[in-house]
């Protein structure tokens, strides 16, 4: 008996409300409404359209088993091995998840466009999975490490005295406790690349296009009967999914998680599995970093300078041309304003699932990452007309796409909790939320500072930024940078701005995730 | 009497000065997201009509006009400034926009009036252009192209870059200048062989420019931009340029006049505002701000324009292609759909429906 025995009762139910109203108003109330005015069936008799969502499926799941190996692995031997600079390291690895696509992109292309310093992957789908991969191997290696940084290392030389091989320890002892992860952010990042936009349009051949660049086509060409329909078909793909993976997951949790052991340096054998993780590490997250990083600080006559960086601070005279201050001042508030909706929102809903073990629950959690973006950015504009450039509006689009990674994070660590904690506090006369409060939360920080790590990262970034129209005195350095980037002269600029916005997520990941050691 | 005369010219100061002091009525403006004025031009609009400007980025010409048409019943500003030719029978179509003729109508060009009632108010027009890499050209020891037929030769072959006309209003331009000189058929014929001669089709004119183009460090060194394109190249240079990095690559029927214009929304909350708004944007501070904010011509004349545009050749006569709205509107869903599969999916022009 491995789980915590907790009746589900209504108030367990009731935890979930918040959630489900949130989304209830914000999202299926819109998209119903987009829907039920759209023909559905259009999708399953075009032979073109189905072989895009076959595509689509495909290239979801292959990105997501390659992330998932590569960062998987990744994620055990950063769990294990105590090495210099390994903080350093897993602060990086989420950089990627702010960089907007058109700046990775120009990155990607200097090493593999056309006239790549390292190969031609262009015209090729190659590309794309790179790019997928590229974006989402932090999100796995950090959920992955930060799960078996929590196992307790003697259940391992247990076995080892018991005669297991390495390979054995692995596979029945290490392993089961990155499971829950690894399913988790798996999971996530087939919802990712399944529904992604951004780096199919720009890095895919159009041949490759995903089903999301067929709804932002049509909804270009106003065909909301195709994009509505095309939306549909995807929901039932991703919903699918999610309820396949959640399943998934809840049967692999329920390991006994003690607090967090000691890395080991790494010897022999192990030194070069480190070294090679570490390379690979660093070389597909910072190799395109570095790309523009290295644009940033170049001239046009190719000599090293910081005038793009001085010219930052000279703001244009326009009422369009935001200056630097108010581009950081933005990033932060709404960040700050976004993580303080979505953070007990992903709690309470983590508690909620935890405690009811509802499926149906769990996956609701995920919808925001299920729905087109692009239809629900339509669905915005038709059922919030007149709020569409009000300041909460875009507040709660931001706190939408945070709070998921939250719940994840929250709920593989829930799961993971051993019983006796619990039983001990009830013992002693805690109960139903002060049992969550006092006992359970100071136990799965650490996992949930990654969730808000990245939830972070997310609103940092560019998503939820083109769910709802936007106001000159709401500019980021994002959309900073889309500015720079939509004239001639501008990447050095933009370039620069992308280098500042990469300091600031990592000081705000080193910000979270500090104390993860204590 | 007098008394009486007193009270009520006492009572009709008061009414006049609570008139004025009254709280500014807020005109929301909808404008793309490429709009920008200098704030000076705005603030003193704001004194002048005691009103505070709301602005809201719509995204880009077409996004916005798109967004406008699905909220017609409910408007999400007074005003919209950005669309366009390629983009106004659209709106018109879908009666979005409520007829205003400026105070300065008499001085607009007659080239530049895009609607004869007025629906809308020409404010500045460019041109969507073929710019090439002066650098590139001359390292090579190539000889430029001198007709658009060119571009599908060996000679030329893997040269041409260009954003996506199906998702760029730059790259819809482009495909638009070929149909007007080539006609429709001839424009397929054309684009079969650009895509036989190995075009890059992009996203966005963002990467066609900064990631495809040989003058960011691509391998294609002409690019579909604007004529203005070579002209912001050395206006931004944070280094001083003699010459410009950059050039125009005019050929004949290449360049695509674009005319954009600001428009009262019907069912506008503050249609006297918008209205004011018009005016605003055809007055000379506004008119002679336009070219080194928004990189376009001003339509009123006599505006003397930045020097820097002297890097920018402005194509003339037979280099310049227009359709009407009207046409557009009707032939743009099923030109857009025969360029996809000619271009994108291998389809062999003359299999395709023409009109």
């Amino acid at each position: 008996m491995r789980e915590v025995e907790l009746k589900p009762s209504v108030s367990s139910y009731a935890l979930a409300l918040p959630l489900l109203l949130a989304l209830g108003a914000l999202l299926v109330y819109p998209i119903a409404l987009l829907l039920l005015n759209t023909a559905l069936l259009e999708v399953w008799t075009d032979p073109y359209l189905l072989g895009r969502l076959g595509w689509t499926l495909l290239q979801a799941l292959g990105s997501s088993l390659l992330t998932a190996l590569l960062g998987g692995s990744a994620g055990l031997v950063f769990a294990r091995f105590e090495f210099w600079g390994r903080q350093i390291l897993e602060a990086l690895l989420g950089l990627p998840f702010v960089v907007p696509v058109i700046v990775a992109g120009i990155g990607f292309l200097a090493l593999f466009g056309s006239r790549g310093w390292v190969y031609n992957l262009s015209d090729t789908p190659y590309l794309m999975l790179l790019a997928n991969v590229f974006y989402n191997y932090g999100i796995v290696a950090r959920s992955v490490s930060s799960a078996v940084s929590g196992m307790d290392r003697d259940l391992e030389n247990a076995a080892r005295l018991e005669g297991a091989t390495n390979w054995q320890v692995l596979r029945f002892v290490t392993l089961p406790f990155a499971l829950p992860a690894l399913y988790s952010s798996a999971g996530l990042v087939f919802l990712y690349c399944f529904a992604s936009f951004g780096v199919p349009l720009l890095l895919a051949p159009p041949q490759y296009a995903t089903l999301e660049v067929e709804i932002y086509a049509a909804v270009q060409r106003l065909d909301l009967d195709t994009a509505g329909a095309l939306s549909a078909a995807q929901l039932l793909c991703t919903g699918a999914a999610t309820l396949l993976y959640t399943g998934a997951q809840a049967r692999a949790s329920g390991l006994a998680l003690t607090g967090s052991a000691a890395r080991v340096p790494a010897r022999g054998l192990s030194r070069v599995w480190l070294a090679l993780h570490i390379i690979f590490a660093l070389t597909l997250t910072l190799a395109p970093l570095a790309a523009v990083l290295w644009r940033s600080l170049q001239s046009a006559t190719g000599t090293l300078t910081l005038a793009h960086y001085l010219t930052l601070f000279k703001a244009g005279s326009g009422v369009y041309s935001s200056d630097l201050a108010l581009a950081i001042f933005n990033n932060l508030r709404f960040a700050g304003l976004a993580l303080l909706i979505a953070v007990p929102l992903g709690v309470t809903h983590a508690f909620a699932v935890w405690q009811t073990r509802s499926r149906l629950l769990d996956a609701l959690s995920l919808l925001p990452l299920m729905v087109s973006a692009t239809l629900l950015g339509v669905a915005y504009i038709v059922t919030f007309s007149a709020q569409t450039a009000q300041l909460w509006l875009l507040i709660a689009a931001y706190a939408l796409t945070a709070y998921p990674f939250v719940t994840r994070a929250a709920l593989t660590a829930l799961r993971s909790l051993e019983p006796g904690i619990l039983e001990a506090a009830r013992v002693d006369g805690a109960g139903g939320w002060a049992l969550g409060r006092l006992v359970t939360l100071p136990i799965i920080a650490p996992a949930l500072r990654v969730g808000v790590a990245f939830a972070f990262a997310v609103v940092i970034g560019e998503f939820g930024a083109t769910l709802v129209l936007q106001r000159p005195e709401w500019a980021t350095l994002t959309t900073l940078i889309f500015e720079k980037l939509s004239r001639p002269a501008g990447l050095g600029q933009a370039s620069a701005l992308s280098s500042l916005l990469l300091l600031l997520t990592a000081t705000g990941f080193w910000v979270i995730g500090r104390g993860r050691s204590s | 009497m007098k008394k009486l005369l007193l009270v009520s010219l006492i009572a009709s100061s008061a009414l006049v000065a609570s008139f004025s002091s009254a709280a500014p009525r807020t005109l929301t403006v909808i404008t793309h997201d490429s709009f920008n004025l200098d704030k000076k031009l705005i603030q003193a609009f704001e004194r002048t009509n005691n009103l505070r400007v709301r602005f809201v980025k719509g995204g880009d010409a077409g996004a916005m006009t798109n967004k406008l048409i699905l909220t017609k019943k409910n408007p999400l500003a007074d005003v919209a400034y950005g669309i366009d030719n390629t983009l106004l029978g659209k709106a018109l179509a879908a009666n979005i926009l409520e007829p205003y003729k400026p105070r300065s109508a008499a001085l607009i060009p007659l080239e530049y009036r895009l609607d004869p009632a007025w629906h809308i108010t020409p404010v500045d027009y460019g041109f969507v252009a073929l710019n090439y890499d002066k650098a590139w050209f001359a390292v090579n020891n190539r000889s430029l192209p001198q007709r658009l037929e060119d571009l599908t030769k060996p000679e030329w072959k893997g040269l041409l870059t260009m954003p996506n006309p199906a998702t760029s209003s730059t790259g819809l331009a482009f495909y638009l200048a070929t149909v007007k000189k080539l006609g429709e058929q001839g424009a397929l014929n054309f684009w079969a062989g650009l895509r036989d001669n190995g075009v890059k089709i992009t996203a966005g004119w963002d990467a066609a420019y900064y990631t495809e183009f040989t003058k960011n460090g691509g391998s294609r060194p002409i690019v579909v931009s604007y004529a203005s394109s070579p002209a912001a190249e050395v206006f931004y240079s944070e280094i001083k340029l003699d010459d410009a990095p950059t050039a125009n690559l005019l050929l004949p029927g290449s360049s695509f006049l674009q005319i954009e214009g600001v428009a009262v929304l019907r069912g506008a909350k503050n249609p006297d505002l918008a209205r004011a708004f018009v005016d605003f944007m055809l007055s000379a501070g506004v008119q002679s701000d336009i070219p080194t904010q928004m990189w376009v011509y001003p339509v009123m004349p006599n505006i003397k324009l930045n020097a820097v545009y002297r890097f920018a050749d402005q194509p003339t006569g037979g280099q310049i292609s227009t359709l009407q709205p009207q046409t557009i509107s009707v032939n743009a869903a099923r030109w857009l759909e025969n360029w996809t599969r000619v271009v994108q999916r291998g389809v062999n022009p003359a299999a395709l429906p023409l009109k």
